[in-house]
């Protein structure tokens, strides 16, 4: 980079500045190309990857596309769409399941993850040790990560749910069981695991915010003599409140659109017990091969994901970027 | 506040031995998941568990590699590289932009980012439709292309945050010099922002090294990703654990080494992540 441009080129360049009208236009005009150009290859990507195929999808839900019975595109209006809300209780039951999973998991992992994240904010020696140990799950794949808990919830040879049944046979408290069987604590398996693979990104996104506080009201608070928990509760915990509503929001928006981890884990079994909304439209689509029905139910699912998603940017999003 | 001085009281040494525990258990899965992997058949099934195998064996390693385990492995590195190059190619000059003249206004960048939230299973249906008329399952262009809609908008929420970290001066500099825009991108802001970029790239190999959805729904056998072949394991009809912890062990390796090679970043890359 030259630090002193020669002054012929700068004359040149000034004097094209000071023509008005035409000229100037067009370097307007080519600025304006320039910096289209910047972001006109993520635009046609994003147009081809995914636009384009919802607006496919729209036009798919619209019809029976059935490709056992090689029905396709006979259209149906909003059939599937009645359907799916009106007499599919698989449906409503799916999603009672992908709510009851997202809000006991999403629970515990704020609190664990709060927690943790408090525990790692004071004066800790070897910190980036700690939080990069504990960041490890989220890096593994959900596929990885369930199938670990499928062999550790085994009923007779899984290290955990074994163990609890050498307890429960030890003491006498009972029946052994097998989590991963039982119709009303599957569920439970599934919430386990997600908790074990995304604890670490709460404690990640409340450890940032506790990092970017400013210290002075701590200080201040320290100086009036208030104790831990006044501090906590008056101090730490309103000034976190973005960062809490963030992890807890963008958690469940996750959490709604979960597939791998109940698919490998429970194969949402037993029964229906663990069949999520994502993996009810999986089956749908690919094993009973009702596509008009299952780009429905997608559609239903991304109504209800856009608008938390719309939700998140407004209050998040938005307000930290202005 | 006392944050400078390590008092060495107790309550602190108790923290610390706290802190120890819990990353342990959240690291046991993972370290159970490698002691079965070295462990014989005759010490996985076997009750109550065996902790440490007495006799560590590489068999299962061995059966990986002379199966299905390479060739998964070398589709997932195609597939993940060539997503991140693609990735990267369109998300610089757009998170640039976007850094730069906030180009498209909220909207623009909201629009970006809203890819990120959308549920993998509504955009699937129809690609699987799209790709099969192209006769694109089961390539590795379809995966390819696939991951980049969840990718570009991490990526260039990532981005946007590297490029505004960089001062504006150096780049007006260039600009008097009679640079284009592109030409500041590339000759003097990429090359001091390259840690970010990095960052950045990694984040994203991963992303696609660990997808299952789509991998289960576009490939069959030739193109199987890494996961793909990983849940193959859990057909009821077979309990091969030693097999499925080797293969799930080496297929932690990259993501694992990365986190450790972006420690400093780890924190905020995660917390963007979050984002999707």
């Amino acid at each position: 980079m030259n630090v002193d441009p020669p002054s012929e080129e700068l004359t040149v360049r000034r004097s094209v500045l000071s023509v008005p009208s035409a000229l100037q236009q067009t370097g307007a005009l080519w600025r304006w190309l320039e910096q289209k150009s910047l972001v006109m290859p993520v635009t046609v990507l994003l147009f081809g990857v995914t636009i384009f195929p919802l607006i496919y999808s729209l036009a798919v839900s619209l019809h029976i596309y059935d490709l056992r019975h090689e029905i396709l595109w006979k259209f149906a209006g909003l059939e599937n769409y009645r359907i799916a809300l009106f007499e599919d209780a698989r449906f409503w039951g799916s999603l009672l399941t992908t709510l009851r999973i997202g809000v006991a998991a999403v629970t515990i992992e704020f609190l664990l993850g709060l927690g943790i994240a408090l525990l790692l904010y004071g004066p800790i020696i070897g910190r980036r040790f700690f939080t990069t140990l504990l960041a490890l799950p989220v890096m593994v794949s959900p596929v990885v990560s369930a199938l670990i808990f499928r062999m550790m919830l085994h009923e007779k040879y899984g290290v955990i749910n074994g163990t609890i049944n050498m307890i429960i046979t030890q003491f006498g408290l009972g029946k052994e069981f097998a989590i991963l069987a039982d119709q009303r604590w599957a569920i439970w398996a599934v919430v386990l695991t997600d908790v074990w693979q995304w604890t670490p990104l709460m404690i990640m996104i409340l450890l940032a915010g506790l990092q970017s506080m400013p210290l002075e009201p701590l200080e201040a608070a320290r100086v009036d003599g208030a104790g831990r928990w006044q501090t906590f509760w008056y101090v730490i915990l309103p000034m976190l409140r973005l960062a809490i509503f963030a992890a807890l929001l963008l958690r469940f928006i996750d959490v709604l659109k979960i597939f791998d981890l109940p698919f490998i884990l429970t194969g949402g079994g037993p029964g229906r017990a663990t069949e999520t909304i994502s993996i009810y439209i999986y089956l749908s689509g690919f094993r009973y091969l009702r596509m008009g029905y299952a780009t429905a139910m997608s559609y239903l699912l991304l109504v209800l994901t856009v608008v938390l998603s719309t939700i998140f940017i407004r209050n998040v999003v938005q307000r930290r970027s202005a | 506040m006392s944050r400078r001085k390590v008092s060495i009281r107790l309550d602190r040494i108790i923290v610390h031995i706290v802190l120890v525990i819990i990353t342990l258990a959240f690291l046991f899965p993972l370290l159970w998941m490698f002691s079965t992997s070295i462990k014989t058949q005759a010490e996985y099934f076997t009750y109550p568990p065996v902790w440490i195998p007495a006799h560590p064996t590489l068999e299962h390693y061995r059966y990986i590699v002379s199966t299905t385990g390479l060739n998964a492995v070398r589709n997932s590195l195609i597939v993940a590289s060539v997503n991140v190059a693609l990735v990267m190619a369109v998300s610089i000059p757009a998170a640039y932009a976007i850094a730069r003249f906030r180009i498209g206004g909220h909207d623009f960048s909201f629009w970006v980012l809203s890819q990120r939230m959308l549920a993998p299973i509504a955009v699937i249906l129809p690609l699987f439709l799209l790709f099969s008329q192209l006769k694109l399952v089961d390539t590795h262009p379809a995966l390819i292309l696939g991951y980049t809609g969840f990718n570009v908008a991490f990526a260039v929420w990532l981005l946007i945050g590297f490029f505004e970290e960089f001062p504006i001066e150096i780049e007006d500099a260039g600009l008097v010099d009679g640079c284009s825009r592109w030409g500041v991108l590339f000759r003097i802001t990429l090359p001091i922002v390259t840690p970010g970029l990095v960052v950045t790239a990694l984040f994203c190999f991963v992303f696609a090294w660990n997808e299952f959805l789509f991998a289960l729904i576009l490939t069959r056998q030739a193109a199987a990703t890494i996961p793909v072949q990983l849940a193959a394991f859990q057909a009821p009809t077979k309990i091969l654990w030693g097999e499925m912890s080797a293969f799930a062990t080496v297929s932690i390796l990259p993501p694992l080494i990365f986190a450790f090679l972006i420690q400093r970043y780890l924190v905020r890359g995660l917390a963007v992540g979050g984002i999707r």
